[in-house]
């Protein structure tokens, strides 16, 4: 099979570099302060097994 | 004694092998099942996005080609000449294909991660390694569980992406397609061929590879260009694609004019019968064209060398009052560009000889009369019965006046009918019923009446035994016009009898361009259908 055209590997780049650029920003805008707070007593309860 | 004793080992390593177990999992498993699940998730999700974005570039995944366009990812080709062997747009087929690549590459993965499994479900290994079994299952869970919403996201984050995408450049290729049928329609841009005589809004355009795209306007094989099935560009929409490439005949795949499809094209046949005065007529009434165009700063020329030289030499025959007889073989069509200002037009008449529109059968090849759009019935006044009688007094004025052979209305019963039955949109079609040989016509008492105005001449055929012809033309035709010319004489746009007057009447009617009359003269039509 012959390789694909440009058009069609430029669209296929482009389909990629979308959905990275969607990740980057949502973990950008992420509200990590809130997700960090959330898993604080879990986390801390993994901490106090491990030095158990 | 010794099945006690081997009772209680057993009874012992069953309990130490089970408090083991207990160990490894209250001492091992457990305190590291939080970091396991979130190593789990974390590595699913990247798994995921590598695999579902490079699932369309895997050289497993289908490709559309130019070769596809008729396949089962597209809607049913249009009848005619089928779909152009052009690469689809990548919106259009190769994004679905595409997509369920990454779907199903997604579920191979997951699979793949699951299989091993199996394996492990062999009960004897189970037996032995339960506790690590457990911790691995958790980590495949955790894994899966980040896979399958990543992937999740990132496929419905493609498909809306291609959806809207696919949504707006549709949209825009609509918009295009739209406004460029709309422009040229207003321009009465149309394509005539100067061989089969087919007449097409939409003609074909060779790629430099040979393929001729037969449907340039944008679609599924693109908005702004069509790839070729040969890899080069072909802009979309029939003005963009005519800049520099040479349109073809749909029918017949003649190279046809520049300009042919985004100019104006006007196609005037002229019917009448043998020695009516057509030849005549159409030489002397381009003449007279072409002198207007001149004084309003635009141009007439003949497309082709070989039409100028015939233009020069029919020209000079009608001055000389020497026409050759048309010859019956082949109508002769000329094609003229007329230019005014930024508006250009290509200008085609048909010359066929008399005999051709004697009889129906006869005039069932003249192709050029389907989709004129305009036509010019020549009327000989010496062909009518009671002004023969009253004016032809001797060979002498039977040779000067050279009457038509049969009487007007003949070529029109043969030929209106024909088109009729052909389809041929009369209602849409203008007439100009011209009565020639003017000059030798209006110093006789039975002129008297006769000047050159629409309703002076229509009324002066009626008088003479021609009503059933103006009735069927007004009956027949969108807009029928009436009009008194010697094309002996009449060579100036000024002239009292010009030869220009049926031209100038349809030309502003068809949207030929050209200067504003110079002189008040009368043109128009009248007897609209009531
Ligand atoms: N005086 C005068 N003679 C005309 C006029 N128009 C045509 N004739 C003469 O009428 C004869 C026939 O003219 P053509 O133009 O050859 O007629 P046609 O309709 O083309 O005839 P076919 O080609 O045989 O069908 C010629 O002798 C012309 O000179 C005119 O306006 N005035
Ligand atoms: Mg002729
Ligand atoms: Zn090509
Ligand atoms: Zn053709």
């Amino acid at each position: 099979m012959s390789p694909p055209p440009a058009h069609v590997r430029a669209f296929r780049a482009a389909l990629v570099v979308l959905v990275l650029l969607v990740v980057l920003v949502a973990l950008w805008q992420a509200p990590w302060d809130g997700i960090v707070a959330a898993l604080d007593p879990w986390v801390d309860g993994l901490r106090r097994q491990v030095y158990l | 004694m010794p099945q006690v004793a081997l009772a209680v080992l057993a009874v012992l390593g069953i309990t130490a092998y089970l408090g083991l177990c207990a160990a490894f999992l209250w001492f091992v498993v457990w305190p590291f099942a939080g970091w396991l699940v979130l190593v789990g998730v974390v590595l699913g999700a990247l798994g995921a996005l590598v695999v579902l974005l490079s699932a369309p570039f895997a050289a497993d995944t289908d490709l559309l080609t130019a070769d596809d366009v008729d396949g089962p990812w597209f809607p049913p080709a249009p009848p005619g000449h089928g779909r152009d062997r052009a690469w689809p747009h990548y919106l259009a087929g190769q994004a679905r294909v595409d997509v369920g690549a990454m779907a199903r590459r997604g579920r191979g993965a997951l699979g793949a991660l699951w299989s091993p499994l199996g394996g492990l479900l062999n009960p004897r290994a189970w037996l032995a390694l339960w506790p690590l079994g457990i911790a691995g299952f958790l980590l495949l869970l955790a894994v899966t569980a980040g896979a399958v919403v990543t992937g999740v996201a990132v496929l419905a984050l493609v498909v809306t992406g291609l959806a809207l995408a696919a949504l707006v450049w549709g949209a825009a290729g609509r918009l295009l397609r739209t406004v460029d049928a709309l422009l040229r329609r207003r321009n009465r841009a149309a394509a005539r061929c100067p061989y089969c005589f087919w007449r097409t809004t939409l003609p074909g355009y060779a790629c430099a590879c040979g393929l001729v795209h037969h449907d340039v306007r944008p679609s599924r094989l693109g908005v702004l260009v069509h790839r070729c099935r040969c890899g080069r560009p072909m802009p979309t929409t029939v003005s963009r694609a005519g800049r520099d490439h040479a349109p073809r005949c749909p029918q017949c795949d003649e190279v046809l004019e520049d300009g042919s499809g985004v100019w104006t094209d006007v196609s005037i046949p002229v019917l009448g019968p043998v020695s009516a005065g057509k030849t005549s007529l159409i030489y002397a009434g381009l003449e007279a064209l072409r002198r207007q165009a001149v004084a309003g700063g635009g141009t007439l020329e003949p497309r082709r060398e070989a039409d100028a030289e015939r233009f020069r030499e029919g020209v000079e025959q009608v001055r000389a009052g020497r026409v050759a007889k048309t010859e019956a073989a082949a109508p002769v069509g000329l094609v003229c560009t007329v230019t005014q200002g930024r508006r250009r037009a290509l200008l085609h008449t048909f010359d066929a000889a008399g005999e051709l529109f004697s009889t129906r059968s006869a005039t069932e090849d003249l192709r050029f009369l389907d989709e004129a759009g305009q036509m010019i019935v020549v009327v000989d006044p010496f062909s009518i019965p009671e002004v023969a009688d009253e004016v032809l007094r001797g060979p002498a004025d039977e040779a000067e006046a050279a009457p038509a052979v049969d009487p007007p209305e003949v070529a029109y019963e043969a030929t209106v009918p024909r088109l009729r039955d052909f389809g041929a949109r009369l209602d849409r079609t203008d007439l100009a019923v011209v009565v020639v040989k003017a000059d030798l016509l209006v110093d006789h008492p039975i002129a008297a009446d006769l000047r050159p105005d629409p309703l002076a001449v229509r009324r002066w055929l009626c008088d003479h035994g021609q009503d059933q012809l103006v009735v069927a033309a007004e009956r027949d035709f969108a807009a029928v016009g009436y009009f008194l010319v010697s094309s002996h004489t009449g060579w100036e746009p000024e002239d009292r009898h010009t030869a220009l007057a049926p031209l100038r009447w349809l030309a502003e009617r068809g949207r030929l361009p050209l200067p504003p009359a110079r002189t008040a003269l009368t043109v128009g039509a009248v007897g609209e259908p009531a």
